[in-house]
């Protein structure tokens, strides 16, 4: 189970969240959503201890992780695996090192299990025969799957995804999200996705908060949060100013 | 008034801070000592992209220098009753000292220290720094371990590189141009050679690399913004590693000599 209470993060002076506080339970799917420049990819980043807070406490698993060492902070990242907004791929690996670098320095797995680990990884995200292409060589939507099976090849217990449909064609974003759902059900995982696509809240989620100047304004299941007659989160969900 | 002394404060607290960040970032290097034998194979890319791939414009850079020195020390010499051989003194002194070191330096600051700002800095500002990190990589024991690794071998390589085409530009140009023969020349090399010279020259070379390698590291790895980030990181390196050297070339000189 993730924690997070009364967080705190200023960056040059200005509050970029501001006393937030929610809970994540395993299994569930969180979405997090809001204007763009709200801190969302701020918030995912303190899951992982990436960011630190100001102030608060980040607790997963019974840890607070704003208070562990580097060392220990590295531990318990190997529960826990990012996709990033545009892949984040190491331009100068191939597909195959790229999730290998994690295979090699995270599990204890042999050579032929490592192999194979990367090809089934793949696989689930449908991909074959891209493991010797350079991240360059391939299409934006290719790097965030590859992205996604670099994440669920080390077998982690939660995944954060950062915008994971941005960009994307609207087909694209549909498979995109059919993904995140077979890697959910497949593996089993505690899903946290920053987005601001309402298809994935309404498909993937079963957990929605949503972020406006530096504070929590709802946190709730998507269908509260479709229901709910606040003109700003009815302005965020039609896309149009309903005054 | 109080603008400008405003403007100072920040810029004073603004170095102090840039300071202390280099400093721990050269201290984190060692927490993920442990770690350090999985980055081996990256350390032997980074002493052919810091060291091989660098011998040409070392080569070029000084032996024209070598031969730039020598000329001038013929010219300084022409109306004198000094012995020719002087010539091959000045040159393998001035080689060894100062010019083998701080030209190919100054030279290697832009081709190594833009390379490695570039290349940190775009890693930072993708997000490949933070994938590094999230997962469970350090991601300086990854990237700015292996860099000064390469770095403490290779520069003393390079440093002797170029005293060896130095002073062998200096001899081309001497019997070229001055009408000194080899065995003058290298009468005048023997005479004021000194073997503490040639290791001086050689500390001096891997101070200046530890230098420029850090401190493009320490750019690239806290860019921030996007591409014009990383230009700026990339130009702050350059200008920084090149200031740095001449600080510590006065510094070395009064400690060592």
């Amino acid at each position: 189970m993730i924690l997070i209470e009364n967080i705190s993060k200023v960056f040059s002076s200005k509050t970029i969240l501001d006393n937030i506080s929610l809970k994540v339970k395993k299994g569930e799917s969180l979405a997090i959503i809001g204007q763009s420049g709200v801190g969302k990819s701020v918030l995912l980043k303190h899951f992982n201890g990436l960011i630190i807070p100001n102030k608060g406490k980040i607790i997963i698993d019974n840890k607070i992780i704003n208070k562990l060492s580097f060392i220990d902070l590295q531990n318990i990242r190997k529960n826990m695996s990012m996709v990033f907004q545009f892949g984040a791929l190491f331009d100068s690996l191939t597909i195959h090192d790229n999730i290998m670098i994690a295979l090699d320095h995270l599990t204890n797995l042999s050579k032929i299990e490592k192999e194979e680990r990367i090809t089934d990884s793949l696989l689930e995200v449908n991909l074959k025969d891209i493991e010797s292409l350079y991240p360059n060589d391939i299409s934006g939507g290719m790097k965030k799957r590859v992205g996604i099976a670099r994440a669920i090849a080390i077998k982690p217990e939660y995944i954060l995804y950062d915008e994971p449909t941005t960009g994307l064609d609207p087909i694209t974003t549909d498979k995109m999200i059919n993904l995140m759902k077979k890697v959910r059900e497949n593996k089993k995982l505690t899903s946290i996705v920053v987005t601001h696509e309402m298809k994935i809240v309404n498909e993937f989620a079963n957990q929605v908060i949503m972020l406006n100047e530096g504070n929590i304004i709802f946190d709730g299941s998507p269908e509260e949060l479709n229901s709910s007659n606040d003109k700003y989160i009815k302005y965020f969900i039609l896309g149009k100013d309903i005054n | 008034m109080i603008k400008i002394l405003k403007f100072l404060a920040t810029r004073i607290v603004s170095l102090f801070e840039s300071f202390g960040r280099y400093s721990m970032l050269i201290m984190n290097i060692f927490r993920s000592y442990s770690s350090w034998g999985l980055y081996i194979n990256n350390a032997i890319d980074q002493m052919i992209l810091i060291g091989t791939k660098s011998i040409p414009i070392v080569i070029l850079t000084s032996f024209f220098t070598g031969m730039v020195s020598s000329v001038q020390a013929g010219y300084q010499m022409e109306s004198t009753i000094t012995p020719k051989w002087i010539v091959g003194s000045l040159v393998g002194e001035t080689m060894l000292l100062e010019l083998a070191p701080v030209i190919t330096s100054l030279v290697l600051a832009g081709k190594i220290g833009a390379t490695i700002a570039a290349e940190i800095g775009t890693m930072r500002v993708t997000e490949q720094i933070d994938a590094l990190e999230s997962l469970s990589l350090d991601p300086i024991a990854y990237l700015v371990f292996p860099r000064m690794l390469a770095t403490l071998v290779m520069f003393p390589v390079l440093i002797i590189i170029a005293n060896i085409f130095g002073i062998s530009g200096g001899i081309i140009a001497a019997m070229t141009s001055l009408d000194v023969d080899a065995y003058q020349f290298l009468k005048g090399l023997k005479t004021w050679f000194k073997p503490w010279d040639a290791w001086y020259g050689i500390i001096k070379g891997l101070s200046f690399g530890l230098a420029i390698t850090s401190i493009s590291c320490y750019f690239g790895f806290y860019t921030k913004g996007g591409a014009a980030g990383v230009g700026r990181a990339t130009t702050s390196s350059v200008v920084s590693s090149c200031i740095a050297i001449m600080i510590l070339d006065y510094v070395l000189a009064s400690l060592l000599l």
